[in-house]
């Protein structure tokens, strides 16, 4: 069984934000609008976040894409009071979004911010609503629940039918995210942390390799590679 | 074990039902309990009319 | 029905105002109900609409319900520690408050559950941590304690009430219809014999030592809701502690609020007198150092050691945005207790009803410095939000302290408000043992 993880690298990403906009397409993430944006209502399952330092003039800035962290010991299903969301067997936290309460309790425990709330009914434009993902796996979700970053599971769905398709076993390498896929820079690396000969498990071994609260005990799935 | 008890859907309500119910049943049977008093003899047997009773009871002492 | 049974002052006292209703009752009725009525009408465009219509968002995703859930809470510890503590340490000045801060412990507690309905994204599925619970998650303690507290002192404000029933069974034959079979069917055959009234009290012994440890646990598992994640100031050991302390603060607080009002709406002066306000009013400030020390012990450890989620939040709440929150609680709960109840001028009716104001005041702005200021600093530093209550919030909060003073109003309109059974016994404790003083006298 594969334990899937990512690697990215910050000396590669130049934040252009090309993630966010995959995963958007991908998973059908609804369009919030500024005005309940700036009240941090927009659902962006991967975003791309600023960290200021000190400040003005000595400041500096790192900017961190964070997709959902997928963590090994994760504090969002330990609270879930319904188990809506639960770690698979693969390693990924997943939500059931027919079973969600909307407590919010997942989305106050997790300390990397990367749950998110429907807080009314999804919407889009008229000219997005014609180019939503029609995946029934990511059909859009209803008011009332919590959404995040799912390593893009549907796509690992149809990695596996494929393979079996064309009548050849699976392998890591067939599954790639969204956002994995679109990564301008080539910052990311996706793949399997279980395989010592995998790449990730090769790059997340690294010294530059950090993930980020380490001390909270979380144990991310997701190493970033520290920039210069 | 433990963490079976603890990580699985379902039993989290059956832990909750089961300890709600019990307690529910006991407090039940508490009620039933008082309810099921007998009255004071005294008036029992006087309503009844026994007045040999009546006098064994109050004036036992009198012979 | 040899004679016409003739009713002593006090039953007249309790008992007049179950049979007439003034215009003010029905004045109060009137807005308290439109005041619940607003809140309705906000719930359920908040069901219709979504939980958009609050202020939340990321990262503040619980606010004012559930700082309302906790408070709802906390006050329900009024009725186990006046009732409980008191019954067992067997103080005689409670007898003539036991039933209303019982009565405070069933409505708050319903009116707690409420709350955490109201803050569900998908209330129609309230009843899935039934079906599907997971006991890992401290909601489920909650349903736990929170359902076993409810039993109890549902119990617990029957138990007492039995006599009293039964006596209005009796002689209340000129109530409506629905109310005497209400009477028949809540006195359980009630007859007074020696034997039942000894199973009585041993009954209400055991509920009242049972309820005070399952209070405790309410309170302890309400706090572990935040405790048990690691959120800046959440995550401490002395939140359980802290909250069972501000539990029976703000429980004491809110029994003086009803019971001064009782007593001047039901001119009950004679029987709710000095005494109870002297004691309780001492109490009251006995836990408020209490909070005072708790609060200190948890901002200096905090602030002492400076560690930097936790630093962030401090800030907020000592000097930030939160600041004038924090200092009007810190004013509330500790200056105008001390200020007013330290004194034996202060401990008047009126001089411990503003005490009491203050403090639940400040107990609920205490309850909202906990949930909202440590969800606008969260570990992952990238962004800081400010948390700002909609109308919807503010009508739905108002609307449940209106159906709240409701229930309890049409509870009192069925029931009698003071133990009368209760109280009468106590005179006759009182008499005999002046008697008794007497007797010592003239022997000795």
């Amino acid at each position: 069984m594969a334990r899937w993880g990512m690697v990215i690298d910050l000396d590669k990403c130049f934040a252009c934000q090309s993630c966010t906009l995959a995963c958007r397409m991908e998973n059908n993430t609804p369009v919030a609008g500024p005005d309940q944006a700036s009240r941090g209502r927009a659902i962006l399952w991967n975003e791309v976040l600023p960290f200021v330092e000190g400040e003005y003039p000595e400041v500096t800035m790192a900017l961190i894409p964070r997709p959902c962290q997928h963590c090994d010991n994760p504090p969002c299903t330990k609270v879930c009071p319904v188990k809506a969301t639960y770690k698979d067997e693969e390693g990924i936290v997943c939500i059931d979004y027919g079973r969600c309460i909307g407590c919010r309790f997942c989305t106050v425990a997790c300390p990397y911010q990367v749950r998110y709330f429907n807080w009314y009914r999804p919407e889009w434009p008229e000219a997005l609503k014609e180019h939503l993902n029609p995946d029934p796996e990511v059909a859009p979700r209803p008011k009332g629940v919590v959404e995040k970053c799912t390593f893009c599971i549907q796509r690992l769905r149809k990695a596996r039918e494929g393979a079996e398709a064309e009548g050849r076993p699976f392998t890591a390498t067939d599954y790639t995210p969204a956002c994995v896929q679109t990564c301008t820079g080539r910052a990311r690396y996706f793949g399997d942390l279980d395989d010592p000969n995998s790449l990730v498990s090769q790059l997340a071994a690294s010294p530059r390799a950090f993930r980020l609260l380490e001390e909270m005990g979380t144990q991310p799935k997701v190493y970033y590679l520290k920039q210069g | 074990m433990g963490h079976w008890l603890m990580d699985t859907a379902g039993i989290g309500s059956i832990i909750v039902l089961a300890v709600g119910f019990s307690i529910l049943v006991a407090y039940v049977y508490m009620l039933r309990w008082i309810q099921a008093a007998p009255p004071d003899p005294v008036l029992v047997e006087a309503e009844a009319g026994d007045e040999e009773a009546f006098a064994a009871q109050v004036g036992g002492d009198k012979a | 029905m040899s004679q016409p049974y003739r009713e002593s002052e006090l039953e007249r006292a309790v008992l007049n105002p179950l049979r007439q209703t003034t215009m003010q009752f029905y004045l109060v009725l009137g807005v308290l109900g439109l005041v619940f009525l607003w809140g309705a009408a906000s719930l359920i465009r908040q069901w219709l609409l979504g939980l958009g219509v609050t202020g939340l968002g990321r990262p503040v995703y619980w606010g004012i319900y559930l700082s309302n859930f906790v408070f709802f809470i906390g006050i329900s510890h009024a009725g186990t520690l006046i009732s409980a503590i008191l019954r067992v340490t067997q103080a005689e000045w409670r007898r003539p408050i036991t039933r209303v801060s019982e009565a405070i412990t069933f409505f708050a507690l319903v009116l707690g559950g409420l709350q955490i309905w109201i803050d569900m994204g998908r209330p129609e599925r309230v009843l899935y941590p039934l079906i599907w619970g997971r006991y890992q998650s401290p909601f489920l303690w909650d349903f736990t304690c929170i359902g076993i507290y409810l039993l109890s002192s549902t119990l617990y404000l029957y138990l007492p009430m039995i006599p009293d029933l039964a006596r209005m069974r009796d002689h209340m034959t000129d109530a409506p219809r629905w109310r005497r079979w209400l009477y028949q069917a809540m006195s359980l055959n009630w007859h007074g014999s020696h034997e039942q009234n000894r199973r009585l009290e041993k009954g209400i012994g055991i509920m009242a030592i049972l309820i005070i440890p399952i209070a405790v646990s309410v309170h302890t598992v309400v706090s572990w809701v935040f405790g048990m994640t690691m959120q800046p100031m959440w995550h401490s050991t002395i939140l359980g502690p802290y909250f069972v302390v501000g539990a029976i603060f703000s429980g004491i607080a809110m029994l003086f609020i009803f019971m001064t009002l009782i007593r001047k709406a039901w001119h009950l002066e004679k029987w709710i007198g000095a005494k109870q306000y002297n004691y309780l009013g001492l109490l009251l400030l006995v836990m408020s150092a209490f909070w005072g020390y708790f609060t200190l012990a948890e901002y200096l450890t905090t602030g002492y050691g400076s560690l930097v989620h936790e630093a962030h939040v401090i800030q907020a709440k000592l000097a930030g945005e939160y600041a004038p929150w924090f200092w009007a609680m810190v004013t509330c709960n500790l200056i105008f207790p001390f200020a007013i109840l330290l004194w034996r001028r202060g401990r008047t009716p009126t001089g411990t009803f503003i005490a009491a104001l203050c403090v639940a005041i400040g107990m609920w702005i205490e309850r909202f410095t906990i949930v909202a200021p440590s969800l606008t600093r969260p570990s992952l530093g990238f962004e800081r939000a400010i948390y700002a209550p909609t109308l919807t919030e503010v009508a739905i909060t108002l609307g449940s302290v209106a159906l709240f003073s409701l229930l309890f109003l049409l509870f009192f309109k069925i029931f009698p408000v003071v133990s009368v059974w209760e109280v009468e016994e106590g005179q006759v404790i009182e008499a005999v043992r002046r008697k008794a003083e007497e007797l010592a006298y003239q022997t000795g």
